[in-house]
C-alpha cells in the first residue's frame, strides 16, 4: 500500500495565494501543520521568507539549500518567466523524491510547468497539483479545512489575482460540494 | 595532466553516468553535454573535467581520454559506433560504487541528477543538443566553429526549435524564445 504523501513541494504561487492574493496566511499555516513544505531557493525569495518570521522560524518549512542544483538540468528546456519563478527548481526537487521513492504533493501552477512535466515526467504526474486542487484535498482528504471554509476561501481566490480559469475553479468547487 | 586519483574519480562519475539507465549513451557528443550539464549543476566536478570552450562549445579533454583509455576501470566501456555503454565489468564496477556510497546522504542525489539528464537530454539529437546547450549557454560558444549554425542561422534555429516543439521536450514560449 502507498503511503499518504505528508510532504509538499509547492512552487512560489502556493505561498503568495495565501500570503499575497487572499491575505490569509492562517490559512497557510493550517496546511502547514499538517505537512512539511519543502522549499527550494528561488522559491524562498520570491516569497521574502527572510522577512516573514512565522515562516523563517518554522520547523516545517525545509529549506533545501543547493547542494545539487537540480533545476540547471531543467533550464534549456523551460522559458525565463518559468526560471525566474524557480518552478524548474520545484520540478527537479520533484524528481529526486519520486527517485527516492518518498511521496509528496507536488504543487505547480504554472502552464508551462505542469505541461512539461505532462510530456516529460508523466510519472510525477499523479503527484501533480495545483493550488487550488491541493485546497480540495486538505479538505475532503485530510479534513484540515471545513466545506464551508473552504468555499469561502475559493470565493476569495475567485474574486482575487490570482490565476486561475473558471472552468478549473468551478470543477474542483464541485468536487469539494460532493465529497 | 591528471593524477591518479583524479582519473579514478573521473572514471567513476562516467561509470555513473553511463550506468544509472540501461541504455547506451547515443554519442560522444551526448557525452560531453550531459557531463557538462552536471558541472553545472553539481559544480565541484568541474575541478575534475575541467569543461572549457573548444570547437563543439564546452568540452572535456579529461572525459574523452577516460573513455578511450581508461586506466583505473579498463574494461569498463563499450563503444559500439557513437554509442557508449557500459561493459559488463563496467555494470559490476556501477553496482559497487553504488553500494559504496549507501552511506553518503548525498549519493542519492547525484544519482537522481544523472537519471534526470539521461532522461531529457538522451532524447535530442546532437543537432538540438547543440542548439540546446549553445542558447542557454552562449559563453560555451566562444571558441566553436559551428556555433553560428546554432545562434545566429534563423531558419536552422526554426528547424531545431520547431523539431523540440513537436517532440514536446520544450513549450510555445520557450519556442519563441529560441526564434527570436
Amino acid at each position: 500500500m502507498q503511503k499518504e504523501p505528508h510532504k509538499i513541494i509547492a512552487d512560489s504561487s502556493f505561498y503568495l495565494c495565501f500570503l499575497d492574493d487572499i491575505n490569509d496566511p492562517d490559512f497557510l499555516h493550517r496546511i502547514i501543520e499538517k505537512f512539511d513544505l519543502y522549499i527550494t531557493p528561488i522559491v524562498e525569495c520570491e516569497i521574502k521568507i527572510e522577512k516573514n518570521k512565522s515562516l523563517k522560524e518554522n520547523k516545517k518549512i525545509i529549506r533545501i539549500g543547493n547542494y545539487i542544483a537540480f533545476g540547471e538540468i531543467l533550464k534549456p528546456f523551460l522559458s525565463k518567466k518559468i526560471i525566474d519563478k524557480g518552478e524548474h527548481e520545484v520540478i527537479g526537487l520533484g524528481f529526486h523524491f519520486f527517485m527516492i521513492g518518498v511521496p509528496f504533493y507536488l504543487v505547480i501552477d504554472d502552464e508551462e510547468a505542469r505541461s512539461f512535466v505532462r510530456k516529460n515526467l508523466s510519472f510525477l504526474s499523479s503527484c501533480l497539483h495545483g493550488t487550488v486542487g491541493l485546497i480540495c484535498l486538505c479538505c475532503c482528504y485530510f479534513k484540515i479545512f471545513s466545506k464551508s471554509e473552504t468555499m469561502v476561501t475559493f470565493n476569495k481566490i475567485e474574486n482575487s489575482k490570482f490565476r486561475i480559469s473558471k472552468e478549473i475553479l468551478y470543477k474542483i468547487k464541485n468536487a469539494v460540494e460532493s465529497c | 595532466m591528471k593524477d591518479e586519483d583524479e582519473l579514478s574519480v573521473i572514471e567513476r562519475y562516467i561509470i555513473l553516468l553511463l550506468g544509472v539507465v540501461n541504455r547506451p549513451v547515443p554519442s560522444f557528443t551526448h557525452l560531453e553535454k550531459e557531463m557538462f550539464i552536471l558541472s553545472k549543476c553539481f559544480p565541484i566536478i568541474q575541478e575534475y573535467f575541467n569543461f572549457e570552450e573548444y570547437h563543439y562549445g564546452a568540452y572535456s579533454l579529461a572525459l574523452q581520454e577516460a573513455v578511450e583509455e581508461p586506466f583505473y576501470y579498463e574494461d569498463a566501456f563499450k563503444i559500439e559506433g557513437n554509442k557508449i555503454s557500459l561493459s559488463d565489468s563496467g555494470k559490476k564496477e556501477f553496482q559497487k560504487i553504488i553500494l559504496e556510497g549507501k552511506s553518503d546522504k548525498y549519493a542519492s542525489e547525484l544519482l537522481s541528477a544523472l537519471k534526470l539528464i539521461r532522461e531529457l537530454y538522451d532524447k535530442l539529437s546532437v543537432d538540438e543538443l547543440l542548439f540546446m546547450i549553445y542558447n542557454t549557454y552562449p559563453e560555451s560558444a566562444k571558441f566553436s566553429s559551428v556555433s553560428d549554425k546554432y545562434l545566429k542561422d534563423l531558419k536552422s534555429r526554426e528547424r531545431y526549435a520547431k523539431s523540440l516543439l513537436h517532440k514536446g521536450v520544450i513549450s510555445q514560449e520557450r519556442y519563441n524564445e529560441l526564434v527570436v
